[in-house]
């Protein structure tokens, strides 16, 4: 029994617990420890990036105590390769939030870090919990700061959009809470166990009728998240309105929320309902990529066109992850993180230039590429790397999940492909009306190039964007096994295609065993494409 | 500005020397710098034509290729008449058109320099001569006027459009679930305080009302209560003895 998880989970918290102790007038010890605590949790979390290991098809770094015995809820922590780098994502993104916080934030600073450190919390929990209970309450646990800090230290319409966030995603996340007791009962009427285990409910089989609805209530509640078309009309205000840092974390964190949750529970333990509203999620990513876009290249507020943007960028992911397929589901997880390190940055950018005007107005800007050179240059790799230009991280993630796509679709493909057309044009549109041209405006004659701190917040997003576009192997190796565990469960095709290769595996005892993945996979002669595994990896 | 196009110049009058053809005595450098990736073409075609054993059905581009890159130096060492016929036949034509490319080169160097440099007065006279045509040339015949026209304003159109949709039709909806709410909410508070308290304030009404009649009894005074009582024996009395 390790408690490595637990470490990384509540070191942020501790973080809060000890600003609680700091009198709120000492403003500069209270960032101080901030920003110790969130860089310290990302360090303690950079070991699991070595630590796990990509071969072995189980979750890892297993934490297991009962909580709510009488339920059956339990303390149930563990990582595959999908959770694994998106903790990595939310400790590197929660330390780049709150170093980024330090000359933004001036009223109320200690409660606006307090809030930072426990959303930090919720947010790793949720990708860490086992236990769907657990999953639920940390779920919920996000909620509440997210809206303080909107509703706080945001921009005008603060309280509205505080509120439509709040109430919106707690719509969605109390149908999905009606799905979790749904299946937590069918189990129990299977099994006479009562359990929230989401391993087992991974090799359970529920029948299609309640998959079927418990897969609408578990949409609702991620589609919310993600967001997916018609559901995305609170993404852009509260992004509008957020103070920069939780902008960022929203974006680059909390919007992974859904399509974690999607990857997590949905697919697993609903294959066949998954299967089965696949015509529904395509047709509805693939409005959400054009519409995002087009709706993006008709903002006239910076920050509002990038949470457009956001719309777009994650419904290419949606689709990705809707394909079913090996290539298109590990295309999804890459841009999930590709669109948290991109948008995340870009979230970032417009908080620089903000913090120095008060104003998000594209048209109060324009040939910032004189006065702010280097801001300017990252500007322009993080535009690159949003369009998906080769070498740098977009384009591995669009390339992946569009060569899933074509398999499922040449259709598809098509709409898909119009997204990285348009999402080119918006951006570069963006891009030329702030940073060409003649400074036109007076005021922004005099603005300051980024500072030491600033590029601080910049510089690892811009070596993981760089890093990612040219040797991205090391992160698709630790998303293999979860996306083969995935696609064996949902994809009929390659589940027979991976058993023909794998002669232990026949498709009639496939079909029999809940989960082929866990069995199996200790000594496996073939990937989920069929293609035979190198030697040293047998 | 100018240094670049210096640079430019100067590889412009270097770089074709290293492609003098063989017509006129050079030995064409570019041509065999450039020759194994068009030998491979020319070779495959010329394997196709006799299938060789060693050709595996599923890697048979590949290996042709290279053993027909084989072929090409046997044929090259001794010399193919294939090869020989294909380059050197039209050497008279080859000249002819060095002759003809450089003959326009040179009317075009002569026209410009008399329209621009001798008389520019010519050119302008052109232009005011055949407007039309000017005019359309200047403007690339509008090609880019053509896109901006159809695809690029279609494109912001679509996209304004989309916006009003997002934040009238979709974005109303939930603001519209939102106002709902708040209707339904005042009017389950007025609904509250009419008819749920107001059932509550009903009875204590229909009490207060009632007792506007009963409390006429109670005037305390002993005389009507035993005036009463007796009326009361009495009635009682009376029912009794006529019942029996």
């Amino acid at each position: 029994m390790n408690y490595y998880l637990s470490l990384i989970l509540f070191t942020p918290l501790i973080g809060a617990f000890l600003i609680l102790l700091v009198p709120k007038e000492k403003e500069d010890a209270i960032r101080w420890i901030a920003n110790v605590v969130a860089f310290i949790g990302f360090v303690i979390s950079v070991p699991l990036w070595f630590w796990f290991n990509p071969a072995s098809g189980d979750f890892q770094f297993i934490e297991r105590a009962p909580w709510i015995p009488s339920v059956g809820a339990e303390y149930f922590l563990g990582v595959d390769g999908l959770s694994t780098l998106l903790i990595l994502l939310t400790t590197m993104m929660g330390s780049i939030a709150v170093l980024s916080s330090w000359t933004a934030i001036t009223e109320r600073v200690k409660e606006y870090y307090i809030f930072l450190l426990v959303l930090q919390t919720g947010m790793l929990g949720a990708f860490m919990s086992l236990d769907f209970l657990l999953f639920f309450l940390f779920w919920e646990v996000m909620l509440v700061p997210m809206y303080f800090l909107i509703g706080i230290w945001g921009s005008a319409n603060r309280l509205y959009s505080a509120i439509k966030f709040f109430l919106y995603t707690l719509v969605g996340s109390v149908v999905m809470l009606l799905g979790i007791l749904a299946l937590y009962f069918a189990y129990h009427a299977q099994t006479g166990v009562y359990t929230f285990d989401v391993t087992a409910y991974h090799k359970a089989g529920f029948d299609a009728s309640l998959q079927w609805w418990v897969f609408l209530a578990f949409f609702l509640g991620f589609a919310i998240k993600v967001p997916m078309f018609p559901f995305h009309t609170w993404l852009p205000d509260a992004h509008t309105d957020a103070p920069t840092a939780g902008s960022v974390i929203l974006a680059a964190v909390l919007l992974k929320m859904g399509t974690y949750g999607f990857l997590r529970f949905s697919l697993p333990i609903l294959p066949d309902a998954s299967r089965h509203f696949v015509p529904m999620m395509v047709v509805l990513s693939i409005i959400g990529i054009v519409y995002g876009a087009l709706v993006a290249l008709a903002q006239k507020d910076w920050k509002r066109l990038v949470a457009y943007s956001s719309v777009s960028h994650m419904a290419m992911v949606m689709i990705g992850m809707f394909t079913l397929n090996p290539v298109g589901l590990t295309g999804s997880i890459v841009q999930q993180l590709n669109h948290g390190i991109s948008t995340g940055a870009l979230f970032l950018l417009v908080g620089v230039v903000y913090e120095r005007r008060h104003t998000r107005e594209i048209s109060e800007y324009g040939g910032l590429s004189k006065v702010m050179p280097v801001y300017a240059a990252i500007f322009l790799i993080m535009t690159m790397s949003s369009i998906g230009l080769p070498t740098l991280n977009g384009f591995i993630g669009e390339f992946l999940i569009l060569q899933g796509v074509f398999v499922a679709s040449k259709v598809w493909a098509l709409f898909a492909a119009s997204g990285v057309v348009l999402g080119a044009a918006y951006m570069l549109y963006l891009y030329q009306r702030t940073m060409f041209g003649k400074v036109e405006n007076p005021k922004n004659e005099r603005l300051l190039d980024i500072s030491n701190r600033e590029f601080a917040t910049f510089a690892p997003l811009l070596i993981l964007a760089v890093w990612m576009g040219i040797y991205p192997s090391p992160f698709l190796r630790r998303l293999e096994t979860s996306v083969q565990h995935i696609v064996l469960r949902v994809s009929p095709q390659y589940a027979a295609k991976y058993a023909e290769c794998n002669p232990t595996v026949t498709p009639e005892r496939l079909a029999a065993s809940g989960n082929p993945a866990a069995k199996f996979l200790a000594a496996v002669p073939c990937d989920i494409n069929g293609n035979p595994l190198p030697a040293e990896r047998r | 500005m100018t240094y670049p196009l210096m640079a430019l110049a100067v590889g412009a009058i270097v770089a074709g020397f290293v492609g003098i053809p063989a017509a006129i005595g050079g030995n064409n450098a570019i041509e065999h710098f450039l020759e194994p990736s068009f030998t491979a073409e020319r070779a495959e075609a010329h394997a196709a034509a006799e299938p060789r054993p060693n050709d595996t059905v599923a890697g048979g581009q590949i290996e042709r290729g290279a053993t027909a890159t084989g072929d090409v130096r046997a044929l090259e060492h001794a010399p193919g008449a294939a090869e020989q016929s294909g380059e050197h036949v039209s050497r008279g034509l080859e000249i002819g058109l060095m002759a003809f490319s450089l003959l326009v080169a040179i009317a075009g160097i002569a026209v410009a320099y008399k329209f621009y440099v001798i008389s520019p007065e010519i050119s302008e006279e052109l232009a005011q001569r055949f407007a039309g045509a000017h005019r359309t040339l200047s403007n690339k015949y509008y090609v880019d006027e053509l896109y901006n026209a159809t695809v690029i304003s279609g494109t912001f159109a679509g996209g304004r459009g989309l916006w009003t949709f997002d934040r009238k039709v979709v974005d109303g909806a939930v603001n519209g679930t939102s106002w709902l709410t708040v209707v339904s909410s005042w009017f389950s508070g007025l609904t509250d305080r009419n008819v749920v308290d107001g059932v509550v304030n009903l009875v204590g009404w229909i009490v207060q009302e009632s007792s506007l009649a009963f409390r006429r009894f109670q005037t305390g005074l002993v005389q009507n209560y035993a005036m009463l009582m007796l009326f009361g024996i009495f009635a009682f009395v009376s029912v009794y003895l006529l019942m029996r």
